[in-house]
């Protein structure tokens, strides 16, 4: 027996979880929040979570939604920290940090928080 | 999950200790459990999926087959959102049979969770005393209700069918048998050295982890969290309800939890027939469209009915998020990591209560 | 008939061993499986042992419709039990797909495409008496004189 029977691909399933009604309403909100394409989004989240994680996704956003003031919020740091999982708590709060200098530095709001998108997709990715 | 050890210890899909298939993949050093990961999708059968455009007469069945351990409490929110979006009021007497019948099932539920906490840590004599209890309790459900598992009681507007003197008396005796039975169990679940050795401080979720992850029912009441439903329901303040909570966070805890929620659901049915008065089981009403989020308590805690109905009584959307969602997630995240040893690992899986149809629907 | 058949036609009626299997069912079904172990129908004194082990197996019960990820698994897992095996299946899903088998489902019904079933309990769910009533009326037929048949 050299062939592994339950080690299977299971990106098509953890798809089917994903585009349940709230889970689909959830990815829309944070992919809005980053910027990016809702595929995208989707696609980092079935390679870096499992299917159990992926089930609770809603659940543990409304949680979140709760949690932090309202900078964070501002810039979804609650949801990619706490609910999402996808940066650590640590760095969450230094690009909140990094935000707030920008905007006492004079950048523009716009700006500011498109360079924070920038820098959790760079956490993201890497 | 980024692999932190070369061993992966699987449990599942078929184990003996698991009424359901699923698979839980634990990265161990030695025999301690460093990281979990649950794989699924042994019993998806995309429910949502099939009742989006159907009228609620077959959704209501559909509900009520997400689950057959807790069916009741899915025909129970599953009715009263509807009931909500129309502005039907269900008559007074079927208002108390509801949650007779609710609490009925819910005994049933967590004397099947209690039974198959022992028969895992291998206490088989008490796991057979709960499950020869459990039978009384499905005998009255098949009394009323006339079907043991899927029995399609609630209707918009009221109940099926109603409950006679007889039936009452039947009832009340039932409930005494059960009361003093499980005192006698939970005097052998509380003393027992070995079974404290095998629950007490092992598993433990702290309240911030429960929190975080949005835990409910027994599993987050044993870690002091104040979160039950139905607290909020009309029908159970009026019956005089408080919630039954725990400090420790362990396997004893979450066990005893059920135990002494079983003895409130005696007390809850008790009073529901000394308030009941004779009267009509049935109103009338049609279903109207609208959008509702809708809470109920199941037995294993917080369920959640988000749906849309048009006016020709048609469900449109539908999200179901169900109690043990949450739980077997904080489960695998968070009590699971630090067990000791792998024969944890199924004792603490088993004692969060996990119902992988629901999980999965 | 000889003397060693007739040895093991009345060892085998008194231990048949039973492994459960759900393969995508709403949970009704195997807590009635389960219920047939508590001492008010008391599975054992028929000689009838649930391990949930494959490999020690006569009889398969088998609840639920046929889910996908169960595609490659099942008959695997059937190619384990060793002979004589019977495959039982438990409720009205792995028949017909009960309510579950609509337009946009998941599931994949009937169960008897992909293993040989012998019987059939329909029943959504049955009650504990008529499964342990199919095992013990299923079993005499099939082990019943087991080497002499295939000889």
């Amino acid at each position: 027996m050299n062939k592994y029977l339950y080690e299977k691909d299971l990106r098509q399933m953890k798809l089917i979880i994903l585009e349940s009604r709230r889970h689909d309403a959830v990815v829309l909100e944070l992919a809005a929040t980053l910027g990016i394409k809702r595929q995208q989004l989707r696609k980092i989240l079935i390679e870096r979570s499992d299917m159990m994680f992926l089930e609770n996704l809603p659940a543990r956003c409304d949680v979140a939604r709760e949690a932090g003031d309202d900078t964070e919020r501002l810039l979804g740091i609650p949801l990619l920290t706490q609910a999402f999982c996808l940066i650590s708590k640590e760095d969450g709060v230094l690009i909140k940090e990094q935000y707030l200098r920008r905007i006492q530095d004079g950048i523009k709001h716009e700006a500011a928080v498109s360079e924070a998108r920038m820098e959790m997709m760079e956490l993201i990715r890497s | 999950m980024k692999k932190t050890v070369d061993i992966s210890l699987p449990v599942g899909p078929m184990h003996p200790c698991f009424k359901e298939p699923c698979r839980i993949k634990c990265e161990t050093r030695g025999e301690y459990v460093l990281a979990a990961e649950v794989e699924l999708g042994y019993v998806k059968k995309g429910i949502e999926r099939i009742m989006r455009g159907r009228p609620w007469q077959e959704v209501m069945f559909l509900a009520e087959r997400v689950c057959g351990i807790c069916s009741v409490i899915h025909n129970f929110v599953f009715i009263e959102s509807v009931e909500h979006i129309s502005g039907i009021v269900p008559t007074e007497r079927a208002a108390y049979l509801r949650v007779i019948v609710n609490e009925l099932d819910r005994m049933q539920s967590h004397l099947l969770a209690n039974y198959s906490y022992c028969y895992t840590i291998e206490h088989e004599t008490l796991a057979m005393y709960l499950l020869n209890l459990r039978e009384t309790v499905m005998d009255q459900l098949e009394l009323i209700t006339g079907a043991r598992v899927t029995c399609a009681f609630i209707v918009p507007g009221g109940v099926r069918c109603d409950i006679s003197s007889d039936i009452a008396d039947e009832l009340r005796s039932a409930l005494d048998h059960i009361d003093a039975e499980l005192t006698r169990f939970i005097r052998i679940f509380e003393t027992g050295p070995l079974i404290g050795l095998r629950s007490k401080g092992i598993g433990i979720l702290t309240k911030d982890a429960a929190i975080e992850s949005h835990a409910v029912g027994p599993t987050a009441r044993a870690s002091g969290i104040d979160n039950d439903q139905r607290s909020t329901h009309p029908t159970y303040t009026a019956l005089g309800f408080s919630p039954v909570i725990r400090q420790e966070g362990d396997n004893f805890a979450r066990i005893m939890v059920r135990f002494e929620e079983v003895f409130q659901s005696i007390r809850l049915i008790r009073s529901a027939l000394e308030a009941m008065r004779e009267g009509p089981i049935r109103g009338g009403g049609t279903i109207k469209a609208g959008s509702i989020r809708y809470r109920g308590e199941a037995p294993r805690g917080e369920l959640l009915y988000e749906l849309t109905t048009d006016d020709y009584g048609r469900i449109l959307e539908i999200a179901i998020q169900t109690p043990s969602i949450p739980n077997i997630q904080v489960c695998a995240h968070a009590m699971l990591i630090d067990a000791q040893s792998a024969a944890d690992i199924t004792s603490i899986f088993i004692s969060s209560d996990p119902c992988i149809a629901c999980t999965e629907r | 008939m000889s003397l060693l058949q007739h040895l093991k036609n009345s060892v085998r009626s008194r231990s048949i061993h039973v492994a459960y299997v759900n393969v995508g069912s709403c949970n009704g079904c195997d807590i009635e499986i389960l219920a047939c172990l508590s001492p008010r129908y008391d599975i054992e004194q028929y000689g009838i042992y649930v391990h949930n082990n494959p490999r020690e197996a006569d009889v398969l019960l088998i609840t639920g419709a046929f889910s996908p990820q169960w595609e490659d698994k099942l008959k695997p897992l059937w190619d384990k039990i060793p002979h004589p095996k019977v495959a039982v299946a438990i409720g009205n899903c792995p028949i017909s797909g009960c309510v579950f088998n609509r337009p946009e489902t998941l599931v994949d019904p009937p169960v008897s495409k992909h293993i040989p079933i012998a019987a059939e309990i329909p029943g959504c769910p049955p009650r504990p008496t008529e499964i342990i009533s199919t095992i013990l009326s299923l079993a005499p037929l099939i082990f019943k004189d087991y080497e002499e048949t295939i000889r």
